[in-house]
């Protein structure tokens, strides 16, 4: 039960901060984004601890949160954002708490802690001796056996989550993922019903069911969400920031930039190499044509206060040769994003951004770089073809799948692309990534190795499907013009 | 003949009308047949995650003919060079008879192993005896490096504050150079072990094998007593002596025994 005493404090953290940020999100809004808000935010209160170099305890996280909270509010109301008091605030995620969505996620959270069922690989056995180190007051040392890998590897975030729990009396943690995943497919499937208004409710609600049934009973889903890993987490943070960009696109609302950006920002902290989906995240903002100088200013802020300071603490205790992911690839990724960065911003500042241009650029760099890459490293394209094409991709009878269903709803892309043009936010990210999947086992793969690129698939699929269901909606409710209709035009 | 009913003007706007109205038409039709065209494709795709569901697959696995089907497209991927074998796949392929690979030899076993329940809860509560045997379900048997922290989490549940510094003698002379990552001991892997130092800290773990770590029978049987014996993965007994828990903090070695394995102070082994 301290499992579960911790997983409602994720729900009622998250609540609290949201409710602080972006007290302009609608309440449903905010109820089904704070589970992973609190997860986010939990894990950067103990890279804070850890960086300051303070010893894990309850006390000192209690005291770090209120500390970020305070300074979030302060930070807000100087720049003229929001203005809640804290009476306000307190009053209202008080009356949050008496609610529907908070009730189904104590029953959901509950289910998972009493089934107790989990999948562990031997992953799951260092992320849960990570959160050991961590609760019985390990700190960054560098006499630490494997300390680098336990930085890049294992922390933050789910590292983080398993001490956590053993600070909230709890012997190890299993129903994080898999509440967290249900609760990902709530969100979205609740998302499909908004997006739907113009159809009727009949229609809006086997279209929702149709949706939960798909993508939660899918294979690789539903097994998936019970394995101790990390690739769980980073699937939600990335289909959240997505969505949200999606949701920027229909309803105009600017929290949802922020909030795409603080989710990408939590998914790198998650896992280093969620740092190449930042890249799609933050390629597809510059696409938008709402997008201004501002909020593009801002949303970078975001992304690199969230990250940069644990990046940079881990950086320092990095070698330059290390088996797992070294200084020079972490300077590489870092450096990716902080061009992307430079370069967004300043098409965004004298407002000259090419969209066309840059929404057909990965149709023209992606072969550039795959034929650049056979000139001069034909053994490594050689290498990814064979592990990541072969092997993962067209070898695993799940991805082939998913790469037909892929291959299949492109040929729809177009006409539904011109009916909505925002659908490309949804659909493209799942072809970028794979390419980017190709180029990191290019760079980080190793012959005869299995690579995690196999487990990395798993964190576009949830958008991929809610991809085609927005591009299933579009199509089926896209009826014709009537003949007065097209008069009228 | 549509829109005849908006053509009630002039001959020349109504000729003007109707072959305005005919294009759109057209244009009607050929969205309507786009849309429908869309719409299909977008069922397939649909479909083909739908074919992976989780109980569409459990219903399938159990009929022969799926077997069947998935021979030939296994034979059909390997004819078209789609599917890549890696030579070692993963590391529990390490040792050189892959029948005898970790992972391999899981799969037979049972799921529930033994566990010292009474002197658990004699020591520590029922309500931390229910937890240690949801930890142990979930980790017993699941991979090569389950055994390490199965035995961390029982050096941490009773032996906390009696330890210094455990010996451990997974060194590059006992598991090979080679295979540091994982090593032989007590018949089966005992992989990563360096979690071993991440799960018991601030217990320090030092590699060393300059001590007799294989007990003979006599020592076993003399050590064999007082003991918390709780069953990691591979059939593995894990024994861990029951400690005066106020006393003064001491070296810990780990011993083997056939399938056994203990944490003891060396001096006790060798009085024993």
């Amino acid at each position: 039960m301290y499992q579960w005493a911790f997983l409602i404090f994720l729900y009622l953290i998250g609540l609290l901060y949201i409710n602080v940020l972006f007290p302009n999100l609608s309440n449903n809004h905010r109820q089904l984004l704070s589970p992973f808000f609190g997860v986010g935010f939990s894990g950067v209160v103990v890279g804070f601890l850890l960086i300051a170099r303070i010893p894990l305890s309850l006390p000192y996280f209690f005291i770090c949160l209120l500390l970020i909270l305070i300074f979030a509010k302060i930070l807000l109301k100087i720049l003229y954002l929001h203005n809640l008091s804290w009476g306000q605030l307190f009053a209202h995620t008080s009356s949050n708490v008496l609610s529907i969505s908070f009730v189904l996620y104590l029953v959901i959270s509950c289910f998972f802690v009493l089934s107790g069922f989990a999948d562990a690989s031997p992953d799951s056995t260092q992320f849960e001796a990570t959160g050991r180190y961590l609760a019985q007051g390990g700190l960054v040392n560098s006499s630490t056996p494997q300390m680098a890998f336990m930085l890049n590897g294992r922390l933050l975030i789910v590292g983080a989550m398993h001490a956590m729990t053993r600070l909230f009396g709890g012997y190890s943690l299993y129903a994080l993922n898999p509440t967290m995943c249900v609760w990902l497919l709530l969100f979205l499937a609740y998302t499909i019903f908004i997006l739907n208004r113009k159809v009727d409710n009949v229609t809006r609600i086997l279209l929702l069911l149709f949706f939960v049934i798909t993508l939660g009973f899918y294979k690789h889903f539903f097994n998936g969400m019970f394995a101790i890993h990390s690739n769980q987490l980073s699937m939600i943070f990335f289909t959240v920031s997505i969505v949200s960009l999606y949701f920027f696109t229909v309803t105009e609302e600017k929290s949802w930039v922020y909030i795409g950006s603080l989710t990408i920002g939590f998914a790198c902290l998650t896992r280093v190499d969620m740092l190449l989906c930042s890249l799609i995240f933050f390629f597809l903002l510059t696409l938008i044509r709402k997008t201004d100088y501002n909020m593009m200013k801002y949303a970078w802020y975001i992304f690199f206060v969230s990250l940069l300071p644990w990046r940079a603490f881990t950086l320092y205790y990095t070698p330059l040769n290390t088996w797992y992911v070294n200084a020079t690839q972490l300077y590489l990724l870092i450096g990716a994003n902080i061009i992307l960065c430079l370069l967004s911003t300043q098409l965004h500042r004298y407002n000259r951004t090419p969209v066309n241009l840059i929404r057909k650029s990965p149709f023209i760099v992606g072969p550039i770089i795959i034929f650049l890459l056979i000139f001069f490293i034909p053994e490594k394209v050689e290498l990814s073809w064979n592990l990541f094409i072969k092997y993962i991709l067209l070898g695993h009878s799940t991805w082939l799948l998913l790469i037909i269903s892929l291959i299949i709803s492109t040929i729809s892309f177009y006409y539904i692309d011109f009916r909505e043009k925002n659908y490309y936010i949804l659909f493209i990210p799942t072809g970028l990534y794979l390419f980017m999947l190709f180029l990191l086992v290019a760079f980080a793969g190793y012959e005869n190795v299995d690579h995690s690129a196999s487990r990395m698939v798993f964190h576009t699929v949830p958008l991929f499907i809610y991809s085609l269901f927005i591009g299933f909606s579009t199509a089926v409710t896209n009826k014709p013009k009537t003949s007065r209709e097209m008069l009228a035009s | 003949m549509v829109g005849y009913d908006l053509c009630h003007q002039k001959d020349f706007d109504c000729k003007l009308i109707l072959k305005s109205k005919y294009s759109k038409t057209k244009k009607i039709l050929s969205v309507s047949y786009k849309s429908l065209f869309c719409t299909f494709f977008q069922i397939i795709s649909i479909s083909f995650i739908v074919l992976d569901n989780h109980f569409i697959y459990e219903a399938m696995i159990k009929s022969k003919n799926y077997f069947i089907l998935r021979e030939k497209v296994r034979s059909f991927k390997s004819e078209f060079g789609i599917k890549y074998q890696t030579k070692n796949n993963s590391k529990d392929n390490l040792i050189m008879n892959p029948e005898e690979a970790l992972f391999l030899r899981i799969k037979k076993m049972s799921a529930n192993g033994y566990l010292d329940e009474s002197t658990i809860v004699s020591l520590n509560g029922s309500n931390r005896l229910e937890q240690m045997k949801n930890f142990l379900e979930i980790y017993r048997n699941s991979s090569n490096q389950s055994n390490t922290i199965i035995l961390g989490d029982l050096i941490h549940e009773f032996l906390e504050s009696q330890i210094d510094t455990l010996f451990i003698p997974f060194t590059d002379k006992t598991c090979g150079i080679s295979n540091g990552y994982c090593c032989d001991f007590a018949l089966t892997l005992w992989c990563q072990n360096q979690s071993l130092s991440w799960f018991i800290y601030p217990i320090i773990v030092e590699r060393f094998d300059d001590y007799p770590y294989q007990l003979n029978e006599n020592q076993y049987k003399s050590i064999k007593r007082n003991l918390v014996t709780v069953e990691g993965s591979d059939s593995t007994l894990i024994n861990i002596p029951i400690a005066n828990r106020n006393g003064e903090r001491q070296n810990y070695y780990l011993f083997s025994y056939e399938k056994e394995i203990f944490v003891y102070p060396l001096r006790d082994v060798l009085n024993g």
